[in-house]
């Protein structure tokens, strides 16, 4: 009896031990992020690393930086990897909580990504602290069939040249509505307009005195808005409101929709599968990018060499890139990778078009060194401006004096004169 | 000679426990916040005073303190019109009106309607090219359209039109309720007097339901002061900008925006002190005019 209950009590130790030091092979990594974008690459990696696994978190956007901040200051169940949308990176690039990815154990070689990427994962001292998967440069989506009615062309080359300056896309709106009849509107709203003037700036809102700028080409947009209201070339829908999805859909009367790589897949399809084959892509009068997720490793993390294997997977191992591009048609933001690749896409939404193809001219031409870390709400507020101009509320001096002291308010840190 | 009981502690002890984690060191904490620096990543800096001596000169803070009472005041009148009104028809002993349990739900519902919800709806309804008001009044002739929330102004009313419509029915009830405690010989005799309807109701109703009425007039002063959610989810609505965002920028939204769109919870944390005395100012005001107590009607 005595020898029965020995060789149980032994067995019973001996499997806690083979389970115990089984599990304690396995690696457990939190990341946190605000879309379940990153479900299906967390399972390939899964598979090609069977003892590290990886738990999502998700948090709507609209609260993921303040959910996230306290749980990063404390560290208690803090995230080993997070992701960053643009709206907020640069602000986690400098709060210092992204680890240096240029030191050990990650010595991150980014000589193969696309520079504005690299460098709005860069903090304000140099220090690399995240990289993205992704670059999102800009296009103007058209429809085709009224393209062709109106303008006489489709091909999108000859609508691009339509569109190359500021002028010209003032004319082709006024184009559009006098051969409709005033049917056809160019784009939805001023806001759609805004990429163009944001991103053709020489000088970003706050130089390296601290001080808010507002570029010439900015002036010229209170204008430019003025116009497209007065001679009522747009539909006056706001982005991202009811209207505004509706007006992708087939047999709406708006000519174009100003959006980056991930408009088409997660706006334009997502919301207007009818229109399918009725859209080309094209340039506007100024390149420019929009949005785009970063990611990094937790500086406090208890498993950093493991988090590191999911980053590098994510933003830096090519077959994992292709495999990403071919199942999302997300544009990659690795050069080497994306100049492999592009030649082989063609999309039935754009007609056929490659749509890669032209993302990789637009994605090198990037400037962003004029984005600073408050862009998001100086953007709103200058929207706004504009708004209160054009609606009548306010003269340009108003308008532009009224941004000032709403920037002031917002940031008293800066200078405003 | 009695033992103290001390058994009796033991049962209020988890409201205790409770108030102190989450309702007194949240206060307290911010205080010692509203005295610092902090943008919710570094550590809080001590500044000493000067949050509240910029807040006390900022435009900013004291235009959203007019917009706070610019929508309220219009809300708490048209409220207690329509409630007293429905309150005492629903209670009139002659009328005698069946169901009133019904009326009461149905008058009720739209408070437990989510307020997010409810903005976002007026928010369609009301949208210059498509929305559906434009629709009903002008049809296809587009020109007409009116542009409802271009006016700062006239959005404002909308949200105090918006709020009346959420809150007219639990001011009612508790009017009701308060009519009802009136006694009736009041009534009697007023009636064996030969007064008419009107004279009962603002001779007899309306100064016994005085208590009811501050109670009703300072709750809603206090949750008043604190308007959030409709006026915010509005003014983060597509195409509602400059001005008229501004114009919906309650105390509360502008704490809200400070400290987590701009990140500066030391100056949000002044801002909920200085809101917190300004609305125990107004209460108290406010008792002192209508020289209320709360004692009961002998």
């Amino acid at each position: 009896m005595k020898r029965l209950f020995s060789s149980i009590v032994l067995s019973i130790i001996f499997m806690m031990l083979v389970f115990t030091y089984g599990g304690a092979e396995e690696i457990t990594l939190s990341l946190w992020s605000f879309t379940d974008e990153l479900t299906r690459p967390i399972e390939r990696f899964e598979q090609m690393y069977p003892d590290i696994k990886i738990e999502l978190t998700i948090v709507p956007s609209e609260e993921y930086p303040s959910k996230l901040k306290p749980v990063l200051r404390t560290g208690k169940n803090a995230p080993d990897i997070f992701t960053g949308e643009f709206a907020y990176v640069k602000d986690f690039v400098e709060s210092g909580f992204w680890d240096d990815l240029s030191k050990a154990p990650y010595n991150a070689d980014v000589s193969e990504l696309v520079d504005y990427q690299v460098e709005m994962g860069t903090d304000s001292t140099g220090v690399l602290r995240a990289i993205s998967w992704q670059t999102t440069p800009g296009g103007f989506f058209f429809r085709r069939s009224i393209a062709k009615e109106y303008l006489g062309t489709d091909d999108p080359v000859e609508v691009g040249k339509m569109l190359s300056s500021v002028d010209k896309f003032i004319e082709t709106g006024r184009l559009l509505k006098e051969k409709s009849n005033g049917k056809i509107k160019i784009i939805p709203g001023y806001a759609d307009y805004s990429w163009y003037p944001l991103s053709a700036r020489k000088n970003g809102f706050i130089n390296d005195k601290n001080e808010f700028v507002i570029d010439p080409t900015l002036v010229e947009f209170f204008d430019t808005a003025k116009i497209l209201r007065e001679e009522n070339l747009t539909e006056k829908i706001a982005q991202w409101s009811p209207p505004w999805f509706e007006g992708m859909k087939a047999g709406s009367n708006i000519f174009g929709y100003v959006l980056p790589t991930w408009g088409l897949h997660y706006v334009l399809k997502a919301n207007a599968p009818d229109s399918s084959g009725d859209w080309g892509l094209t340039n506007g009068p100024s390149s420019y990018f929009w949005g785009g997720t970063w990611l990094g490793v937790y500086a406090n993390s208890k498993n950093k060499e493991a988090a590191w294997k999911f980053v590098h997977m994510m933003t830096l191992d090519h077959d994992t890139l292709k495999w990403w591009a071919t199942l999302t048609g997300d544009f990659v933001g690795n050069q080497v990778v994306f100049e492999e690749i592009k030649g082989t896409f063609s999309d039935p939404y754009l007609n056929g078009q490659n749509h890669y193809e032209f993302f990789a001219k637009e994605a090198p031409k990037i400037d962003s060194s004029i984005v600073s870390r408050y862009d998001l709400e100086l953007n709103n507020l200058l929207l706004g401006a504009i708004g209160n101009y054009i609606d009548g509320l306010k003269t340009k001096e108003e308008a532009i004096q009224s941004f000032k002291d709403d920037v002031k308010n917002a940031y008293p840190e800066l200078i405003v004169k | 000679m009695a033992k103290k009981n001390y058994k009796n502690l033991l049962f209020v002890l988890p409201f205790f426990i409770f108030f102190l984690a989450f309702h007194l060191y949240p206060m307290l904490y911010t205080l010692f916040l509203s005295f610092t620096q902090y943008d919710g990543f570094k550590d809080p800096v001590l500044i000493g005073f000067n949050n509240y001596k910029n807040l006390i000169v900022n435009k900013y803070f004291w235009n959203s303190f007019i917009n706070t009472w610019k929508i309220w005041l219009p809300n708490i009148i048209l409220q207690l019109i329509i409630a007293l009104f429905m309150a005492n028809w629903l209670t009139n002993t002659r009328l005698k009106i069946k169901k009133v349990g019904f009326f009461r739900a149905v008058f009720y519902f739209p408070n437990l309607v989510t307020a997010a919800s409810i903005a976002v709806l007026f928010i369609v309804i009301l949208d210059w090219q498509h929305g559906s008001l434009n629709q009903i009044l002008f049809g296809q002739e587009t020109e007409k359209y009116i542009y409802w929330m271009v006016n700062p102004a006239r959005t404002q009313f909308i949200v105090s039109l918006i709020q009346t419509w959420m809150w007219f029915g639990v001011s009612m009830i508790i009017l009701m309720a308060g009519i009802q405690g009136i006694p009736s010989t009041y009534y009697e005799a007023a009636v064996i007097d030969g007064a008419t309807e009107g004279q009962i109701f603002f001779k007899v109703t309306l100064p016994l339901l005085m208590p009811v009425l501050t109670y009703v007039v300072i709750t809603s002063l206090i949750g008043g002061m604190q308007i959030f959610d409709i006026p915010f989810v509005i003014s983060i609505g597509p195409g509602v900008v400059g001005e008229v965002e501004k114009a919906l920028s309650t105390m509360v939204v502008y704490l809200y925006n400070t400290g987590f769109r701009y990140n500066r919870m030391g100056y949000a944390s002044a801002i909920s002190y200085v809101l917190f005395i300004i609305t125990v100012c107004f209460s108290v005001i406010y008792l002192r005019i209508t020289k209320t107590s709360f004692r009961s009607v002998e």
